[in-house]
């Protein structure tokens, strides 16, 4: 990618990736803007497709973002209301909302929610997150099965 | 209690990126047909795509990309400035190493030895060519020292030239925030690379000696040009630009003194 208009075909996939991730259209600009920064820093070497690359890094962008942000109380009741609101309905948003919970969790890896967010929210295989991510394969089945366990409890918790 | 990763889909179907790739024409031959045969044949999926095809936000879109340009733009000048300083730096001290000797003995009468000694036509390197002339100021007028030395470089090199040891050229990849020697002569050392396997420049090539009174003049160019073109006159060569975007390196230091070689 280095000419304007490849840069517009993928703006538009990231702007959506992170929307979807952060329910606010602001917050999804700066976060789409903080991934294409990152990824102009070079890190990218041609371990995965470019667009899995950047979901991947616009994902553990927009997580961030949710953990900094889920401080601001405003932010924590936006949360709260689409928890309420998606109620058990399986959607999307549905895992979003558990991972954002999850995100308040203290005992919660930031790695173990990230791979959670690829793996279940975007589909992403295994491989495909071991890849991209740079953790073994093993890893990643690991810390999927690590937040799997805690999301039950956590489940459990408010239920 | 209800596992929540049950509401999780994960298997058979292809994951977002795969889909935003196929979107955007990252496929191809098999995999690409074998997508186009699952969207056909998957209503959920071919909602999927046609939802991230029809996604259109226009006014984030262009702040965005207006964000992504202007970081570019300035990744941009900081890598010409950062090309600029080291390669002018490179030029002065590989040409103070290179006129030093000469210079040393300023009331010395030995004779110009301006046989050019045989290049290589054409080095190539990664990427993007940089062309390099060096031309000797006398008082006839500006020649041309070596013929124009082509370099394919990476999309993220530099180049700058040097010497290793007098008379003898080394290259060097300068990045933001380091130099790393890439390729050299064999009498050279070499670091972090493999010696004339990536980057090969064989046979290194010998600069022909300068004497005091003449002045040097290396130029950097992003592409091609005509060398002959030259100004003949020293004022017009003073600020000839063979094409936009050259660099050139007009001022020699001693490296002994950090005095300017006139």
């Amino acid at each position: 990618m280095g000419a304007a208009e490849d840069y517009r075909l993928y703006v538009r996939m990231v702007y959506r990736v992170c929307l979807g991730i952060l329910h606010d259209e602001a917050e999804a600009e700066d976060a789409a803007q903080d991934t294409f920064v990152r990824y102009l820093k070079g890190a990218f070497k041609g371990q995965s497709r470019l667009s899995t690359y950047l979901y991947t890094i616009a994902t553990r962008v927009c997580l961030d973002r949710l953990r900094k942000l889920r401080r601001d109380d405003l932010f924590r009741e936006r949360w709260q209301q689409m928890q309420e609101t998606s109620g058990n309905s399986e959607t999307q948003s549905d895992k979003l909302v558990l991972a954002a919970q999850l995100l308040a969790d203290d005992q919660m890896d930031p790695d173990d929610i990230h791979i959670a967010v690829c793996y279940h929210v975007h589909g992403m295989t295994e491989a495909e997150i071991a890849k991209v991510t740079g953790f073994k394969r093993r890893t990643v089945g690991y810390r999927l099965a690590r937040f799997k366990e805690r999301a039950k409890t956590r489940a459990g918790e408010t239920s | 209690m209800k596992d929540p990763m049950d509401t999780l889909w994960q298997d058979g179907h292809p994951s977002a990126p795969q889909l935003d790739g196929y979107g955007l024409g990252e496929f191809d031959g098999a995999v690409e047909q074998q997508l186009a045969a699952h969207v056909a044949a998957c209503p959920a999926c071919a909602r999927r795509l046609e939802a991230m095809l029809n996604f259109s936000a226009p006014a984030a879109e262009a702040r965005i990309l207006a964000t992504v340009q202007e970081e570019l733009l300035r990744r941009q000048a900081r890598r010409r400035s950062a090309f600029g300083i080291s390669a002018a730096l490179a030029a002065v001290i590989a040409l103070a190493l290179l006129v030093g000797p000469q210079v040393l003995d300023l009331t010395g009468d030995s004779t110009p030895d301006t046989t050019p000694r045989p290049l290589p036509s054409a080095v190539r390197l990664k990427g993007a060519p940089v062309n390099l002339l060096l031309y000797q100021l006398r008082p006839d007028g500006p020649h041309l020292l070596q013929p124009s030395l082509s370099l394919e470089l990476g999309a993220r090199l530099q180049a700058a030239v040097t010497v290793a040891a007098p008379g003898h050229v080394a290259l060097y990849d300068v990045m933001s925030d380091h130099v790393a020697l890439l390729a050299a002569n064999p009498q050279s050392t070499v670091q972090g690379v493999r010696p004339g396997s990536e980057w090969p420049l064989e046979p290194a090539f010998e600069l022909v000696s300068v004497e005091e009174g003449e002045r040097l003049v290396l130029l950097f160019c992003p592409q091609k040009f005509a060398p002959t073109d030259a100004p003949t006159t020293p004022a017009a060569f003073a600020t000839w630009m063979p094409v936009s975007g050259c660099l050139r390196a007009n001022r020699l230091f001693r490296p002994e003194t950090g005095e300017a070689v006139r």
